[in-house]
């Protein structure tokens, strides 16, 4: 098409405000829900970073390795019966115990938020990939070892849905590694173990305030001695319950340790204490060892010195 | 009224202008050049609506091989007496562009030359048509001496055309319902195109996915043709003047993509001032062209914008859609010889959607700016162009944060004429796209998004580069050879990789009417999205290139009443395709460890008949049988591509009705995604598109259009999954989507 008509500078200075008009860039107004980081900085204590403690019995323990699985949470705090709409969750963790590291969970609301740690162990199931953890460096090397022994834990079961019944296999896997050594009494013990998932939340869950783009942490104190706790319980895992007054008052100035019960377990008498032989070791009224370990692993993280 | 019969085609000589290059009076040191000589003409259709006497000047290139390279509409000196329109313009460029000439000839050998016709038209008394009939022309000195206007021989601004190409006219293109008078938007229509969702402007090419698909505007890489979603195309239709899909063995210079090239190009720039407007219900756009400086330079405008989110708020008030763009070009002419032009260009798009009570969510936030500084020049047996290119891409991520790729370009290649039979092109090109982004906060995002943005939009410089080195030889009888050496080097983030890219095109005439068309070719590129997104890509070139090994073969034929046709069987094999799109259910642009052995195959036959639908009445059809095969990897066994469609047919249709009426359909109709629960397909799905307009002049020189156009007009929905609750499967459907179109469209 063509016209003869002359281009008039007006006509141009209109198209080119309109090009003008028409040319701008991507917006960047829209609000988004602003969010940080909430967890704990691990505190762990003069046992767990390897010096070594005296126990009531006599021994001197050293421990060498601590290693644990968990998961922690961390989402914000609504109103009892208010929907949240903030974000949060948790994130699972293989860490060192003996490292003051930090644990945190990102992407998380802006705002108070409550914190929470269970002791995980690896969840295995067939026919899928496990959620591997965040591994740090230094314990990078100990991943196999847990995922072996959950493969070792390894149960059959079946599924049902809507559409029939199908096996499956699942486990899960320890949530603790230790290693130590102890002497005392003209004898020399090592071990090398994992310990059976346990499941740990504190009592009440610390609140935190989270800010943009920021990390908040609480401390979170881990405490490898509490493995070796001297619990009300029976012998000999535990310290005898005391008679009287002048009784309980020897045994606490003793001390709060005990290494007795993981003396019991070596069971061929070679120093070297197994998972196997821990496994077979009880009391007098005939509970296992292992799960008396189990519950002294709640006493291994906690919100408070 | 056999109004066709009312145009005449009057092929004057100015002997006082064409004498100074006359082959009888040569310039004493100018070899000797004897004019082209007409051996083909064609009927130029008399424009429904249109009343009086016309007449319109073209001036058209005729190339080496006789056929018109190039036409268009040059000032006529008569044109005080007898005035043209847009619509006799039109028609009479439609007729020039089939002519067929004996090429130039200086000192014996074939040259490009541009001649000047003239096409009257007389209306309405049905007059016969003067034009050189073939039979009577064929080498008749004395014939040419009366349709030659002017000669003057010239490189030719166009690409010599490849075989194997496929391309739509803009005034084609106008007519196409569905399409919205946007030439990107009409490529759809081709066979070989595979639809993902109707109306949406992302392919499969020949089983190839849209990540592989490349974009060029003028030669200017740009990572999106269409605005988001169901929009037009980012230039300005008036500005462009013809689109090519090239599915294989494509020209020399495209380079870097698998899986086909979509190539706008841009027109001459006008020697008269044009302007043209359309206002639609969610758009407006605006063009203008003016020559400057007495012709020498030119400068020409446009722009579009949107509105949809007024429209959207009425019945869709959570969903935010705009877009925008410009186009501006400046050319001078520095010699009769070389031309510098500046050309920018741009688009910005935004989507978003806002959930009651929930911050708003972006859907898409991108931009591109494009500014090609090009220097051409021309000589009576070659062409040279050296081009650099700005650009800078922008995508929003979230919030304001962006992944940014400031782009600096540069190319150029030489085109010349080595004899009379062999045309030879050498060039090379470079890319680099420093890549930049903003990461999140590592406290704000999950652990995997901050990795994969980190990896994705980690400062790097990414550099691609290629040589080529191309013939064309046309030994006789029609014959054409395009050979093509071409090889690119790729480097990102400390890893390189080098891909060859032979191709091999061949025309062969097997009778007057019927010619055998082959191709081969091999095409690679870098790792790339599903989807293109503006500076977003992978860095270190994750799992290497991707390669298309491309053959195909064919035959194309004249048919009778002005029908073309063209059957094409091809089959492309893929390796080391990486398309992330190999499930439908897990479309995750943060997928960076996706697979990196995928091979697959496309094999099918394409078919297209067509006659202009710039006739009166005009036709195309477009069928595609085609299957799209996904090979074994480590994951999983071979498997029908879930995008693949056995068959799609479009039939589309264009009637003039005169007294300014213009109407057409348009009718789609495929074969539904293989079912991911049952070994059957899902449904198919038909719709149809309608375009009708009004039109009425304005002083002969202008119009003024109403245009109601409509894309699924039959409201169809599309079947795009299925959801199976104990063998008994629901279809999931999407849309219907509908695209209404009322538009006021006015040119001068």
């Amino acid at each position: 098409m063509s016209a003869r008509c002359p281009l008039s500078f007006a006509s141009f200075a209109a198209f080119a405000a309109f090009a003008a008009f028409a040319t701008s860039c991507v917006p960047s107004t829209e609000e988004l829900n602003p969010r940080g980081a909430a967890g704990f900085t691990l505190e762990p204590s003069s046992a767990t970073r390897g010096e070594p403690f005296s126990t009531a019995d006599g021994f001197v323990v050293t421990v060498d390795t601590f290693v644990l699985l968990a998961t922690v949470y961390s989402n914000p705090v609504v109103a009892e019966g208010e929907a949240s709409t903030g974000s949060g969750g948790g994130d699972y963790f293989l860490f060192s115990g003996r490292r003051p590291d930090s644990l945190w969970v990102p992407g998380v609301s802006v705002g108070r938020a409550e914190l929470r740690v269970n002791l995980e162990g690896l969840f295995l199931e067939s026919g899928y990939e496990p959620e591997l953890p965040v591994v740090s460096s230094e314990v990078e090397a100990f991943l196999p070892r847990f995922l072996r022994a959950a493969e070792l834990q390894r149960y059959a079961g079946d599924f049902s849905s809507d559409e029939g019944s199908e096996s499956y296999e699942s486990t899960v896997g320890p949530s603790a590694l230790l290693a130590f050594r102890a002497e005392g009494q003209g004898r020399a013990y090592r071990a090398d173990v994992t310990l059976a998932s346990a499941s740990f939340l504190f009592a009440e869950a610390p609140i935190v305030s989270v800010a943009e783009n920021s990390l908040v942490t609480l401390p979170l104190y881990v405490r490898a001695e509490a493995l070796f706790a001297r619990a009300a319980c029976a012998p000999p895992f535990c310290s005898r319950l005391p008679e009287d007054e002048e009784d309980a008052g020897r045994e606490a100035a003793a001390g709060p340790f005990l290494f007795g019960p993981f003396a019991a377990a070596d069971e061929d008498d070679d120093g070297i204490l197994t998972s196997a032989e821990l496994s077979r070791v009880r009391d007098e009224q005939g509970a296992l060892f292992v799960e008396e370990l189990v519950r002294r692993l709640d006493g291994v993280l906690t919100s408070g010195p | 009224m056999k109004r066709i019969a009312g145009a005449t085609a009057l092929l004057l000589s100015l002997a006082s202008i064409a004498a100074p290059v006359r082959a009888a009076d040569p310039p004493s040191s100018a070899p000797e050049l004897t004019a082209p000589r007409l051996t083909t003409s064609a009927d130029p259709a008399y424009p429904a609506g249109a009343t009086g006497d016309a007449r319109v000047l073209c001036e058209v290139l005729v190339g080496v091989d006789g056929t018109v390279n190039e036409a268009r509409v040059v000032p006529d000196p008569a044109a005080a007496a007898v005035a043209s329109t847009v619509d006799f313009e039109n028609a009479a460029l439609a007729a020039v562009r089939e002519y067929r000439f004996a090429p130039a000839l200086r000192a014996g050998v074939p040259a490009r030359a541009r001649v000047r016709i003239v096409v009257q038209f007389t209306a309405p008394a049905p007059v016969a048509v003067e034009t050189i009939a073939p039979a009577a022309t064929p080498g008749t000195p004395s014939q040419i001496a009366a349709a030659i206007d002017e000669v003057r021989v010239r490189g030719s601004r166009y690409e010599t055309r490849s075989v194997t190409e496929r391309r739509l006219g803009r005034a084609e293109i106008r007519l196409l319902p569905g399409a919205f008078g946007d030439p990107f938007r009409a490529i759809d229509i081709m066979p070989g195109v595979i639809p993902t969702v109707s109306g949406l402007p992302y392919y499969y090419i020949r089983g190839a996915p849209p990540s592989s698909v490349g974009y060029f505007v003028d030669e200017v890489r740009v990572p999106y043709l269409f605005h988001f979603g169901l929009g037009p195309g980012v230039i300005h239709p008036a500005l462009v003047n013809e689109v090519a899909l090239h599915p294989a063995a494509y020209p020399a210079r495209f380079g870097r993509f698998a899986g086909g090239v979509i190539a706008g190009e841009t027109g001459e720039p006008s020697q008269t001032f044009r302007a043209e407007s359309l206002i639609r219900l969610y758009d407006a756009g605006a063009f203008a062209e003016a020559p400057l400086l007495g012709g020498r330079a030119n400068v020409a405008l446009g722009g579009r914008y949107s509105y949809t989110g007024l429209l959207l708020s009425l019945f869709s008030p959570e969903a935010d859609i705009h877009y925008q763009d410009y186009n501006a070009r400046f050319s001078f002419k520095v010699n009769d010889r070389t031309r510098l032009t500046a050309f920018a260009f741009g688009a910005y798009d935004y989507a978003s959607t806002t959930e009651q009570g929930k911050p708003e969510q972006v859907l898409f936030a991108s931009e591109f700016h494009r500014v090609d500084l090009r220097l051409d020049h021309t000589t009576e047996r070659s062409r040279s162009r050296v081009a650099v290119t700005l650009g800078l891409d922008r995508t929003r991520l979230e919030d304001t944060r962006f992944a940014r790729d400031h782009i600096l370009a540069v190319r150029g290649r030489h085109r010349v004429l080595a004899s009379a039979a062999l045309e030879v092109e050498a060039g090379a090109d470079a890319f680099l796209d420093f890549y930049d982004g903003d990461k999140p906060s590592i406290y704000s995002v999950s652990r995997i998004d901050y990795a994969v943005q980190t990896s994705l939009y980690s400062a790097r410089t990414d550099a691609s580069s290629g040589a080529w080195l191309s013939a064309l030889l046309r030994p006789g009888l029609g014959m054409e050879f395009t050979a093509t050496a071409r090889a690119d080097v790729f480097t990102s983030a400390g890893k390189a990789a080098v891909g060859p890219s032979p191709r091999l095109a061949v025309r062969i005439p097997l009778h007057e009417r019927v010619a055998a068309l082959f191709a081969l070719g091999v095409a690679q590129q870098p790792p790339a999205f599903a989807i293109p997104l503006p500076a977003v890509g992978y860095r270190g070139l994750p799992g290497g290139l991707s390669y298309a090994y491309q053959k195909s073969a064919g035959i194309e034929l004249k048919l009778p009443l002005a029908f073309t046709a063209n059957a094409i069987g091809f089959h492309h094999s893929y390796a080391n395709f990486r398309d992330i799109l190999q499930t439908r259910d897990n479309i995750d642009l943060d997928d960076i460890d996706f697979d990196s052995n995928g091979r697959g195959q496309a094999y099918g036959l394409e078919l297209l008949l067509s006659r202009k639908l710039v006739k009166r009445v005009s036709a195309i059809v477009s069928y595609t049988l085609s299957r799209s095969e996904l090979g074994s990897t480590r994951n999983r066994p071979a498997f029908t591509s879930l995008f693949d469609r056995t068959h799609v047919l479009q039939v589309a249709s264009a009637v003039d009705l005169g007294r300014g009426w213009f109407a057409s359909g348009r009718s789609v109709v495929y074969t539904g995604w293989p079912s991911l629960q049952r070994a059957a397909r899902l449904p198919p799905f038909f719709r149809f598109d309608a375009r009708l307009e009004k039109r009425w002049k304005w002083r002969k020189i202008g119009h003024l259009s109403l245009i109601f156009e409509a894309l699924n007009a039959t409201a169809s929905k599309e079947v795009l999954s299925q959801e199976c609750v104990q063998n008994v499967c629901k279809n999931q459907t999407i849309g219907p989507i509908v695209v209404p179109s009322v538009g006021v469209e006015g040119a001068l």
